[in-house]
């Protein structure tokens, strides 16, 4: 065999390996779709609503994560169906427009919090806050995203924390499905999550109109369904990061804190392997939970630009809070998610778009030369593009089957998700990949 | 070249035929959808008409001789689930007549984890008392699923046989398994609270705990001495529940031991006696919750803050006085609960007031300003319009040493916004700096 050929057949050894554990994932998910079936999230869920056994939430927001309508987001979190909840506001900068917004809309009074300094954090400038106090607005100037969520920590009145970033509105009762993971005692619960679809979507059974945002809800459900949803169950997952993420605060305090990050998303990837480390320090039984049921909307790209901007920013977060955490890598004590999922996924999700881009072009190179043979390129396309695009498809069966979504354009929708991992994926994570070096 | 032709041909007719069969497998799933939703729907008007009048045999025997089995099942089940008043024993005695409940506790000793639990809750969604020993012993499943399904079909029973069976996993539980006890108890309604009398005086901690947080929710007038007994329990949980529980009950007559309960040694109770009295709005606490405010831990000052501002006038004296406290924690304490309540703005406006008034307003805000609470000071005379009362605020204010009233007078001065006659500028935020450092 000649050292072309040996080329050719490591990158293709490389994707059959990605895919298939992609594929493997799919499977676990759907296995575990169907516990949570069992175990009646839905039915029950109205009936939370009237409990006074219910852990109370704080949800903490971002005024830049609120979308374009701040007004319209707070109304919805504050009405949501659940028995007692408060909203944290943060500001870093004080000359946000939304600041005197809301203070004029929900007639805030300025006070002088006194509050259990439990993390660092930074000193609040001004709190103002809502006779019924159900509604906090901070503002601290300068502050990093990580470092404000520290602060809502501290000033948080609640024993559990939601964190909402990407304009997301959550859906109906999600909180009182989400809530539950926290009440059971099998295993403890670090953090919840559950899907996201995008605010565009008129209906659930249709695509958004946009195509990028179509290819970006695409790729998105693999991630939620393909890794999210079974990697728990196998130890992990090695990052946790959504425009909604319910987290136990004592569990955070416990862990130090977010990160002083410049973003939501990088201070949640870091969390979760904090999280990781506490549990399995403390040789706590636990399980980071992602619900197979719709908890909010978000905003989703519209354009090529900034799906490459959120990628690229998804990117710099993984890096960062792997290097912080380097010292977890294949280290027996983190179990599973030492010996495997830090190592696969810095293998096939951290260097993939790089390996992508240099097999593709050595084996269309050895194949134009002469090389290797026709057999060559076409096993390397197959496991390259086919044979993703295969399990992008059945993502979108496992979405119809278990989310009950997307029910109503079939012929179309299996079109995207072949097409999303056909070439839109290989794309969008290598100029991603690049714009995360920038 | 045609080999090649010939695959690509083959590979299409091999794609268009299954996705023909793909189709056709969806029509006929859609037909066959439609005509059990039919089966049910006319199952459903005989048997709301026929058990009335006929007993569950008859009906079966002549109404429906030959049923669609899943059919029948379904509407049985949605029928458990409306549980009407007058039909309900006779829905569960058809589901047995019909076979269904032999079947689903075979399959509670199914090998498949997924046949149990659905079994489970349809045992439990029929209602059927007779069950409650074989969904007793699923308690102990290994698979949390099908415990949780248990649980739902015993809460959906709510005898006291499966209040009891419940109770009995209550050990093994977490919080989840108390709520769906808890939900089955309030369901129960009156029958139930001899339970929890009984839990109360149990010798397990955890059930003396969690009859006295569901009391809270079902208990009467008779139960309000037990649970202030409670308060003198030796486990920390039990009395911290029952003080929480005393709230919410809000009889004035437990007022007493919630005070005492505040010299509680451990904090949880202090913290939850503090809240109970401010749900209650005891006015007459206000004293004993003021120097709760010197609590060393965070949550009873916080929560005998709250209590003080629920507890409205009566409670604001006391809050005032803490101003002038040697203890800082209490006096910021206090601080924020008068700012949340609005008695600073209301002082504001006392400015404006008779003598008295006015005096008693210009001292709290001079205290305010010099332990430094002066955020909604500061907002309230960014707030004010141009005239007398502004004109009042700023003299009051310009009398202070705090940086950051300073700071807002001078973004006003500098604005140039109604400075009334009479009212010089204030001097430069870097003079104040320079006092500040030289004071």
């Amino acid at each position: 065999m000649s050292p072309y050929h040996f080329l050719a057949y490591l990158a293709i050894a490389y994707y059959i390996a990605l895919y298939s554990v992609h594929f493997a994932l799919l499977l676990v998910g759907y296995r575990v779709a169907l516990r949570w079936k069992y175990a009646g999230y839905i039915e029950e869920a109205h009936r939370l609503s009237r409990s006074a056994l219910v852990p109370p939430v704080t949800i903490a927001v971002d005024t830049e994560a609120l979308g374009d309508d701040a007004i319209q987001w707070v109304d919805r979190a504050l009405s949501h169906r659940f028995p007692q909840l408060e909203v944290l506001v943060l500001c870093g900068d004080p000359d946000e427009p939304r600041v005197d917004l809301l203070v004029k809309a929900y007639y805030l009074r300025r006070v002088d919090r006194v509050f259990k300094r439990v993390l660092d954090s930074p000193r609040p400038d001004r709190v103002y806050q809502s006779d019924d106090r159900r509604l906090t607005l901070v503002v601290a100037e300068g502050s990093r995203r990580g470092a404000l969520l520290n602060l809502a920590l501290n000033l948080a009145r609640y024993p559990l924390f939601g964190v909402a970033d990407r304009g997301s509105f959550l859906a109906e009762d999600a909180l009182l499905r989400m809530v539950r993971p926290f009440m059971e005692a099998e295993a403890s619960a670090p953090a919840v999550m559950g899907v996201e679809i995008p605010l565009e979507m008129e209906g659930d059974d249709l695509l958004p109109p946009r195509r990028i945002t179509r290819f970006s809800l695409m790729e998105s459900l693999r991630f939620q369904l393909g890794y999210l949803l079974g990697a728990p169950f196998l130890g992990g997952p090695a990052v946790m990061h959504g425009a909604f993420v319910l987290y136990r605060k004592e569990d955070l305090v416990s862990a130090g804190g977010f990160a002083p990050s410049p973003s939501v998303q990088e201070a949640e990837m870091d969390m979760t392997l904090r999280l990781h480390r506490l549990m399995r320090e403390a040789r706590r039984r636990y399980r980071f939970v992602f619900l197979p049921q719709l908890v909010d909307r978000r905003d989703f790209p519209c354009a090529w630009r900034e799906h490459v901007r959120d990628e690229g920013e998804r990117w710099k977060g993984m890096r960062a809070a792997f290097s912080r955490h380097a010292d977890m890598f294949l280290r027996r004590r983190y179990g599973w998610l030492g010996m495997a999922h830090l190592p696969a996924f810095w293998l096939f999700v951290h260097v993939a778009p790089a390996v992508g881009f240099a097999s593709t072009l050595l084996t269309l190179l050895f194949f134009f030369l002469g090389l290797v043979g026709w057999k060559v390129l076409a096993f390397f396309l197959a496991a390259f593009a086919l044979y993703p695009a295969l399990v992008g498809a059945l993502t979108v069966v496992a979405a119809r089957r278990e989310l009950g979504i997307l029910g109503g354009q079939g012929a179309l929708l299996y079109g995207y998700a072949f097409m999303t991992q056909l070439w839109f994926r290989q794309l969008s994570s290598l100029a991603a990949y690049i714009s995360g070096f920038r | 070249m045609g080999l090649a032709l010939f695959s690509i041909l083959l590979a299409l007719v091999i794609f268009l035929a299954l996705f023909a069969a793909y189709l056709l497998a969806r029509i006929l799933k859609i037909y066959a959808r439609a005509r059990r939703l039919e089966t049910m729907r006319s199952y459903e008007t005989i048997l709301y008409a026929a058990l009335r009048k006929l007993s569950p045999h008859k009906t079966l025997e002549t109404l429906i001789p030959d049923p669609d089995r899943e059919a029948l099942e379904e509407v049985l089940l949605r029928m458990g689930d409306e549980g009407s008043e007058g039909i309900k024993e006779k829905v569960i005695e058809l589901y047995g007549l019909a076979g269904f409940r032999e079947r689903r506790i075979r399959e509670l000793r199914s090998r498949r984890k997924g046949r149990r639990s659905d079994a489970a809750r349809r045992l439990g969604r029929i209602g059927d008392p007779d069950c409650v020993g074989e969904l007793r012993a699923l308690l102990e499943d290994s698979r949390e699923e099908v415990r949780e399904a248990a649980l739902f079909a015993l809460g959906r029973i709510g005898t006291r046989q499966a209040l009891e069976a419940m109770l009995d996993g209550l050990e093994e539980g977490g919080r989840w398994s108390q709520e769906k006890i808890a939900e089955a108890v309030e369901e129960a309604g009156d029958g139930s609270r001899v339970i929890l009398r009984e839990l109360l005086a149990s010798d397990d901690p955890r059930r003396r705990a969690f009859a006295a947080e569901v009391m809270g929710g079902v208990g009467g007038e008779e139960d309000t001495p037990l649970l202030e007994d409670a308060l003198a329990d030796e486990s920390v949980d039990v009395r911290a529940r029952a003080a929480a529980s005393l709230g919410r009950m809000a009889r004035p007559s437990s007022v007493p031991a919630l005070e005492a309960a505040l010299d509680d040694p451990a904090w949880e109770v202090r913290a939850q006696a503090a809240k109970a009295l401010g749900v209650m709005r005891a006015g007459g606490s206000a004293p004993r919750l003021a120097q709760a405010l010197r609590d060393p831990e965070w949550w009873v000052r916080n929560n005998a803050a709250a209590a003080l501002r629920e507890i409205g006038e009566e409670g604001e004296a006391p809050l005032v006085e803490t101003l002038w406290d040697e203890d800082r924690f209490a006096r910021e304490t206090a601080a924020q609960a008068l700012e949340e309540s609005g008695a600073v703005e209301r002082m504001v406006r006392g400015l404006e007031g008779d003598e008295g008034e006015r005096a008693s307003a210009e001292r709290v805000i001079r205290r305010l300003a010099e332990i430094g609470c002066v955020g909604t000071v500061a907002q309230a005379f960014s707030d004010l319009p141009a005239g007398q009362l502004k004109d009042t605020m700023r003299r009051l204010l310009e009398e202070t040493e705090s940086l950051e009233l300073r700071r807002v007078l001078d973004e006003h001065a500098r604005d140039g916004d109604d400075v009334g006659e009479g009212v010089k500028p204030f001097g430069s935020l870097a003079d104040a700096g320079e006092e500040e450092g030289r004071g």
